[in-house]
């Protein structure tokens, strides 16, 4: 029931942030010019991309075959994004995150560290309650089993 | 026979690579996608520009830089804090004056930025300066 609902967060934050995002990728490119890491061909291409990423990975955390792939393409985007706020806190950049689209999250960049950061915690719980990859397990044949 | 199965690594990169087709019909159909090129913006002097009936000064250096000096009646528009400042310079402006934004120097690439969003969000194609020399050409001429 609790890793349900760890998805079901992660899962509507990543919804929510993609939807806003891809509603108006160019604020969102400008956005990501903002942190002054991208020439602004790479920001255009993030700001098409990431947006579809975040969707179609909160959408595949629904589907158990994805799951733990979905959950772990999220993580490192969370990663990313937290490397990226770090770097604009480290050079005092006068920005907002942009995480969600148009305006500002309360408590400025120190509050998207704390939203990815949660976001982080609660993909690595949601990791831990999902059993391991099938592909490991090893094949014990139902002979030996009901002998 | 076993059946062939897929695990978190064929997950992780089927979704990376899905999400490119959606990026290129979003590149191709959204109203809203960026340009791939930033356009030329056209560059006036400090002279110039004083002599431009009604012009709107925007200041795109940060708020602290803002804050120790600026144009008279300029206001700041930082390109990192777009949704805060956007709206006391359209209270300022109306359809049809000039705006000249600037940023410290002419390779702060900050006042580009905010003059090419400025010219795309309120669609004034040929009525958005950007100051050469910047802010420093203003204070030390």
């Amino acid at each position: 029931m609790s890793s349900r609902l760890a998805l079901g967060f992660v899962s509507a934050v990543f919804l929510a942030a993609g939807a806003a995002k891809l509603l108006d990728p160019e604020a969102f490119a400008f956005s990501i010019e903002a942190y002054r890491l991208t020439p602004w061909m790479l920001s255009v291409a993030l700001a098409l991309y990431l947006p579809c990423l975040e969707i179609l990975a909160a959408v595949a955390l629904w589907v158990p075959r994805l799951r733990r792939g979905a959950l772990l393409l999220l993580l490192a985007l969370c990663t990313l994004f937290l490397a990226v706020l770090g770097s604009a806190l480290a050079r005092d950049l006068p920005i907002t995150c942009g995480c969600l689209g148009p305006g500002a999250l309360p408590g400025g960049l120190w509050g998207s560290i704390a939203l990815d950061l949660c976001l982080a915690l609660t993909i690595l719980y949601a990791l831990t309650r999902q059993p391991a990859s099938r592909d490991r397990l090893p094949q014990v044949p139902r002979t030996v089993l009901f002998r | 026979m076993r059946p062939p199965r897929s695990g978190w690594k064929g997950a992780f990169l089927g979704l990376a690579l899905a999400a490119l087709l959606p990026a290129a019909l979003s590149a191709w159909l959204h109203p809203r996608a960026p340009l791939l090129r930033l356009p030329e913006l056209p560059e006036i002097g400090a002279e110039a520009a004083t002599r431009l009936p009604d012009a709107v000064w925007v200041d795109a250096r940060p708020p602290e830089a803002f804050a120790k000096g600026h144009i008279p009646q300029a206001v700041s528009l930082p390109a990192g804090r777009w949704d805060e400042s956007i709206d006391p310079l359209l209270d300022r402006w109306e359809p049809g004056r000039p705006l000249v934004v600037y940023c410290s120097r002419d390779d702060c690439d900050a006042g580009r930025t905010v003059a090419t969003r400025l010219r795309r969000e309120l669609g004034e194609e040929n009525r958005i300066y950007l100051l050469r020399g910047g802010w420093e050409a203003w204070h030390h001429p």
